[in-house]
C-alpha cells in the first residue's frame, strides 16, 4: 500500500475580499508518495509556493486539507512533529541574516537526532560554499547553497524545496541534483520541489505534478507520463476531433496534428483502421508536455471566462 | 544650567556609544578573521546554564539567544531610568530651591517630578520594545525561520514576549532603586526631611509654591514605581496585541498597519499627559496611570492593569497560532 508524505484534499487558499479575491491554490488534490522524488511544476502564480506553505505550516487552507505524514501541518504539537521530519528551502532563501557557518550551527541545534556533521561538510565541500562570509555580502547563489546545506544535512524524511536552484550556476546545480539523488533518497526518503528547471527535474524525479491557476493538470510517475503522451501526424479524411486521448489538436498545411494524453497505442489503432496515415508519432519531452499542459488549461479558461461573461 | 544638562547628557551618552562601538568592532574583527582562517565545520557545543538543561536543545538555544538579548536590553533600560531619575542632583542649581525654605523638600519634588514625566519616554521605550519583540514573529527570515523549526508556537511567543517584559520591568525597577541609592548616598534621606505642612512663611506671590508642596505632601513615591511598573506591562501588552491581531494582516499592508500602535499610544499618552492638569484623570487613575503629583490612585486599581496586561497578551497568544508568514 503507498503512503503519502503530502496529501492534499480539495485544498484552496485565497487571499484578499470581495471582487478583489485571489484563489491561490483551488480545490487541490495532491499526492507525494513517500520515497519519491516529487516535482511539483507549474509557471509562475500557478499556486506551488502556496501549497508549500501550506505544508510548511506558514499559511492555513481556507478550506480543503493539507496533510503531511498523515498530520495536520498548522496546528501544534502535530505542527511540530511534523517539522521535526521537514528540511525546508524557502523560495526567497533567506533564513536568518547569519553567516553561513553561524545558520548551519544554529539549525543543527535544532536536529539533535538527525542531523549529519560529516554531511553538512560534504555539502560545504561539493557547493563550495563560503562558510564565514557576512550574510550581506552573500550572493544569491550563496544563500541558496546555505539554506540547502541546512535542508540537506538535516537528514530529514521529507525534503522541501521551493525553488532550490535559484542563482547557482551549472556546475553547483549538477552538484546539488548529484546531492539529492546520493544523499538525500536512502531509506525511504522524500523530496519535494518546486521548479522551473524542467530538464533538471526529468533528470531526478520519478514522480511530477503539473500546476496551473491552483489546481493539478496532471499528476503521476513520470515514466508513466511521459508513455502517455504523444504527438501523432496524421493525414486522412475524417478524422475525429473529440476523443477523451486527445489533449489538443492542430491543423498543418497537409496533416492535423495531434497530442495525445493517454492510450497512445489504441488511438493510433483506431485511426489506422478508420484509413487514416500517421506520417509521424514521436514521444514528447516533459518541457513540451508542460507547455501543452499549459497552453490546453489557458485557452479552455479563456473559453470559460468567455462563456460566463 | 545648560552646561550642567550639556555635561549630563555626555555622561549619560558616553557609556553606550562606547560600548556600542566596542561592540561592532569586536564583531567585525572576529568576522574577519574567521573569513581570514577558513575553518572546516566543526560546531562544538557551549556549555548551558545548568537551569535549562532539562530542555530540549532547540529550546534551550532558544531561550539563551532571548535571555542574551533580553539582558541587554535590561543594563539599557537600568542605566537610562538611573540617569533621568538622578539627573535633578546635577542640574538643579541651589538658587532654584531657594523659594522652597526647604532644600530637601525641592529635591524630592524634582526626584519625583522627574519619575512622573518620565511617563512620555516609558511609553517610547516600551512601545520599540514591544515592536521589537512582536516583529520578528511576524515578519521578514527570522519569522520564518523560526515558524519552519520544530519549536511550539507558544514556546516562541512566550520566550520572545516575557523576556523583554520582564528586561524592561526589572530595568526601572534597577534603575529607580539606582537612582534612590544615589540620592541616599549623596543627600541623605530627603524624604525624611519634608516639613509636615506648607510653610506659613510663603505669601501670596508664592501660590504656585504652595499648590506644589500639597500635592508633594500626599504624593506617595511607592504608588508611583508601582505605577511605573503596571503602566509598563500595559503599554507594552496593548502594543503587542495590536501588532498581533489578525484584522492588521492584509496581505501586502501589513507593516503600515503596524503603524497604528506606534501612532496611537506615544501620541495618546503624550497628549493626555498634557492636558491632565494638575491632577491624573480619573479613567487613568483606574488604570494605575500615576502621571502628576497628587493623591495616588487606590492600591486595588494596581490590579486591573495587571489583569488587563494578562487578557491582551493571552489574546495575542491565540492571535499567534492563527498567523500567516
Amino acid at each position: 500500500m503507498t503512503t503519502f508524505a503530502i496529501q492534499t484534499d480539495a485544498l484552496a487558499k485565497t487571499y484578499g475580499l470581495g471582487n478583489k479575491k485571489v484563489h491561490a491554490v483551488d480545490g487541490l488534490n495532491l499526492n507525494v508518495p513517500e520515497g519519491s522524488i516529487y516535482g511539483l511544476l507549474g509557471r509562475n502564480s500557478a499556486g506551488k509556493t502556496t501549497t508549500i506553505r501550506m505544508a510548511m505550516g506558514l499559511a492555513r487552507p481556507t478550506s480543503g486539507e493539507i496533510k503531511v505524514f498523515g498530520l495536520n501541518p498548522a496546528v501544534d504539537p502535530e505542527r511540530v512533529t511534523v517539522l521535526r521530519q521537514i528540511g525546508y528551502v524557502p523560495e526567497d532563501k533567506m533564513l536568518a541574516a547569519l553567516t553561513p557557518r553561524k545558520l548551519l550551527e544554529l539549525n543543527r541545534s535544532f536536529y539533535p537526532d538527525t542531523w549529519s556533521d560529516d554531511l553538512a561538510r560534504k555539502v560545504i565541500k561539493r557547493l563550495e560554499l563560503p562558510l564565514d562570509t557576512a550574510f550581506m555580502k552573500l550572493s544569491l547563489g550563496n544563500k541558496t547553497k546555505s539554506a540547502l546545506a541546512c535542508a540537506i544535512a538535516q537528514r530529514s524524511r521529507l525534503l522541501i524545496l521551493d525553488e532550490p536552484t535559484t542563482g547557482l550556476d551549472p556546475i553547483a546545480l549538477d552538484e546539488l541534483l548529484r546531492l539529492l539523488v546520493e544523499d538525500c533518497t536512502a531509506d525511504g526518503r522524500t523530496i519535494f520541489l518546486s521548479t522551473h528547471q524542467l530538464a533538471e527535474i526529468e533528470q531526478i524525479a520519478d514522480h511530477i505534478g503539473i500546476m496551473d491557476r491552483g489546481r493539478i493538470l496532471l499528476e503521476g510517475p513520470l515514466d508513466d507520463i511521459r508513455s502517455s503522451f504523444r504527438r501523432l501526424t496524421v493525414t486522412g479524411a475524417a478524422l475525429p476531433t473529440t476523443n477523451p486521448a486527445i489533449l489538443s489538436i492542430k491543423q498543418q498545411p497537409h496533416a492535423t496534428q495531434y497530442i495525445l494524453q493517454s492510450s497512445p497505442e489504441a488511438f493510433a489503432q483506431d485511426l489506422a483502421v478508420n484509413g487514416a496515415t500517421i506520417v509521424e508519432s514521436d514521444p514528447m519531452s516533459l518541457n513540451e508536455i508542460f507547455l501543452e499542459l499549459c497552453r490546453t488549461s489557458e485557452a479552455s479558461e479563456a473559453d470559460r471566462e468567455e462563456e460566463f461573461a | 544650567m545648560i552646561a550642567h544638562l550639556g555635561l549630563s547628557f555626555l555622561i549619560f551618552i558616553f557609556p553606550l556609544v562606547a560600548a556600542a562601538v566596542w561592540k561592532i568592532r569586536s564583531i567585525q574583527r572576529a568576522a574577519a578573521k574567521a573569513e581570514r582562517d577558513a575553518l572546516p565545520f566543526v560546531p562544538t557545543s557551549t556549555p548551558d546554564p545548568a537551569l535549562l538543561r532539562g530542555l530540549p536543545s532547540a529550546r534551550r538555544i532558544f531561550l539563551v539567544q532571548h535571555l542574551k538579548a533580553a539582558a541587554f536590553l535590561y543594563l539599557i533600560e537600568s542605566w537610562t531610568i538611573a540617569f533621568i531619575f538622578t539627573l535633578p542632583l546635577f542640574t538643579l542649581a541651589s538658587v532654584n530651591s531657594a523659594k522652597w525654605l526647604n532644600h530637601s523638600a525641592y529635591l524630592w519634588y524634582s526626584f519625583i517630578t522627574g519619575a512622573t514625566h518620565f511617563t512620555q519616554f516609558l511609553t517610547t521605550m516600551v512601545l520599540f520594545s514591544a515592536i521589537a519583540a512582536i516583529m520578528p514573529m511576524r515578519f521578514g527570515p527570522e519569522a520564518r525561520f523560526y515558524r519552519t523549526r520544530p519549536i511550539p508556537i507558544s514556546f516562541v511567543f512566550w520566550t520572545k514576549i516575557l523576556s523583554i517584559l520582564f528586561a524592561m520591568i526589572a530595568g526601572a525597577v534597577t534603575g529607580i532603586a539606582l537612582s534612590f541609592a544615589l540620592f541616599f548616598v549623596l543627600k541623605g534621606p530627603i524624604w525624611q526631611n519634608l516639613p509636615a505642612a506648607i510653610p506659613r512663611i510663603l505669601g501670596p506671590d508664592d501660590a504656585d509654591v504652595a499648590q506644589l508642596y500639597a500635592s508633594l505632601l500626599i504624593t506617595s513615591a511607592p504608588s508611583i514605581f508601582l505605577s511605573i511598573i503596571t503602566t509598563i506591562a500595559l503599554l507594552f501588552s496593548v502594543v503587542v496585541f495590536l501588532g498581533s491581531a489578525p484584522v492588521l494582516r492584509l496581505k501586502n499592508a501589513a507593516l503600515p498597519m503596524l503603524m497604528i500602535p506606534v501612532l496611537l499610544v506615544p501620541f495618546g499618552i503624550t497628549i493626555l499627559s498634557f492636558n491632565s492638569g494638575t491632577g491624573t484623570p480619573q479613567f487613568l487613575r483606574t488604570l494605575y496611570i500615576y502621571l502628576n503629583l497628587g493623591p495616588p490612585p487606590p492600591l486595588g486599581y494596581a490590579l486591573i492593569p495587571i489583569a488587563l496586561t494578562a487578557v491582551f497578551l493571552t489574546c495575542a497568544r491565540l492571535f499567534a497560532n492563527h498567523q500567516e508568514l
